[in-house]
């Protein structure tokens, strides 16, 4: 019977919560199982501890996508599954590629070497991106042009029923050609779909903005349940963080908004750690800014394209120092003392 | 950050953030990407103590930057395998909207602590995690004995609790 766990075993006590977990999913535990399993529970309080540790192991693994019964069709599991093995096959060869390409020992490679191996770099990158302080327009296959700000990248898939842009970081103007599929740009967070010709997208890390230049927009909350929806008309905005959607309605909104597609930074009342954050993608190295110098509030047009320009404007504008380190490579702010 | 850091930090960058993005942009062939890993991995060193007794600098940020390279293509691995697979199901037996949000929240969490896992027990731990099956039809549907099934089941709940631990 005496064989190698696949999996090295671990304290003996959260072996017994395992050995009991797997006994209770059977399938097949009568009333007698269930009696033992409670008995064994109420012994020690550490038997207790030990079960709600798997239990948490179990919740942090599988979340909210844990079964509920009668639900089962097994094809979704089957997709989770071929997903990971894949991901698992790719990723294997991709990690024997990086340890050749970056790892110490592989200094000696020559540049021909990757070359060959470009093809496989290239799947992995968004089809569509910008380097730092670079903004450019695309025309895509169906007429439909994407301006991207810098440091944004996007994949684009279009098919029969559906134009997709999925947003991968950054921000980006959609003047959309009128077509018979659905054009929507897809953020972690939402769905923006075009009822008309021109919108802006802006991701952060924990929320999305949406603004209608011209004509109306439909917005989707993605990680809400029941899912979120709001039509914005022409100049009206939003921020959508996934589960709420907050509107947005300041006259000049879609003048400020749309600015970085001439280069401008448009603030109006906004936080200075914002401000900073937008400059961020014109900017090689850091800005690191104090919490007291973040909450400040900034007005103001500033120019992108010369950051530096921009820095020195906000440092003569607000109670604020500016330190450059490392040749500029690291900016701290910090509040006037 | 202590002074001594702040002061080796700044000596870091100077001393080694050409070298590293050169060296990135010369291997990635893609200047945008090489600029994020070395901002990433510049920011992740900011975050440690000790800066200025570190030895080895290039070699730690070699370290760090191939971390983040690992991790951000096993991401998108994931994802484009995930919209594969999920292109790959016939029309009626694709998941709702609202299940795809929950597996592709969760989806990242169960690869990590899964992806040690044979492929055929991790088909059988999540039968009964996200199917809920039993132990016979999990064996039925795969082609095996109940008792590997059990065996497997112990695995993937090893495996859920090393990822927690980590």
């Amino acid at each position: 019977m005496a064989r190698a766990n696949a999996v090295d075993a671990l304290d003996a006590l959260t072996e017994q919560a395992i050995d009991w977990m797997v006994e209770l999913r059977s399938g097949a535990a009568g009333q007698a199982q269930q009696a033992a399993f409670e008995a064994w529970l109420s012994a020690d309080p550490r038997h207790q501890q030990a079960w709600h540790s798997l239990g948490g192991a179990l919740d942090a693994t599988f979340g909210q996508a844990r079964a509920d019964k009668g639900q089962a069709s097994g094809a979704r599991t089957d997709a989770v599954a071929h997903a990971i093995e894949q991901a698992a096959v790719l990723s294997a060869r991709r990690r024997r590629m990086l340890r050749a390409a970056l790892g110490i020992a592989g200094l000696g490679l020559g540049s021909g070497w990757v070359a060959r191996s470009s093809g496989l770099l290239a799947d992995w990158r968004a089809d569509l991106h910008t380097a730092t302080g670079e903004r450019k327009t695309f025309t895509l296959a169906d007429g439909s042009r994407l301006q991207l700000d810098a440091l944004s990248s996007v994949d684009v898939r279009f098919d029969d029923g559906l134009r997709l842009v999925q947003l991968r970081q950054g921000q980006l103007r959609a003047e959309v050609f009128a077509g018979a599929a659905p054009f929507v740009v897809r953020t972690e967070h939402a769905d923006i779909r075009a009822l008309g010709a021109q919108f802006m997208v802006r991701q952060q890390e924990a929320r999305t903005q949406a603004v209608a230049l011209r004509d109306g927009l439909e917005v989707r909350t993605l990680l809400a349940q029941p899912q979120q929806r709001a039509v914005l008309a022409q100049g009206q905005g939003a921020w959508i963080d996934g589960t709420q959607i907050a509107r947005l309605a300041q006259p000049g909104l879609a003048a400020a908004a749309s600015a970085w597609t001439h280069g401008m930074l448009h603030a109006e009342d906004q936080r200075l750690d914002e401000v900073l954050a937008a400059l961020k993608p014109y900017r090689l190295g850091y800005i690191r800014v104090s919490p007291a110098a973040a909450r400040l509030r900034v007005t103001g047009i500033f120019a992108l394209d010369d950051s530096d320009a921009a820095l020195q404007a906000l440092a003569e504008t607000l109670p604020i120092d500016i330190h450059r380190h490392s040749g500029g490579w690291l900016v701290r702010v910090e509040r006037t003392a | 950050m202590p002074a001594a850091d702040a002061a080796a930090a700044a000596v870091l960058f100077t001393a080694h953030q050409p070298w590293l993005l050169e060296r990135l942009r010369k291997r990635l062939r893609d200047a945008a990407e090489a600029e994020d890993v070395s901002s990433e991995t510049f920011l992740r060193v900011m975050g440690y103590q000790h800066l200025h007794a570190m030895h080895e600098p290039r070699a730690y940020l070699t370290t760090i930057a191939k971390n983040i390279l690992t991790e951000t293509w096993r991401r998108r691995d994931l994802e484009r395998a995930w919209v594969d697979a999920l292109a790959a199901l016939p029309q009626d037996l694709a998941p709702s909207p609202e299940e795809r949000a929950l597996l592709r929240e969760s989806l990242e969490a169960i690869a990590r602590a899964l992806e040690s896992l044979p492929a055929k027990a991790r088909s059988a731990f999540l039968l009964s995690q996200l199917d809920g099956l039993t132990y016979a039809e999990i064996a039925l549907r795969i082609g095996m004995s109940e008792r590997m099934v059990r065996r497997y089941m112990a695995d993937g709940l090893r495996c859920c609790m090393r990822a927690l631990q980590s």
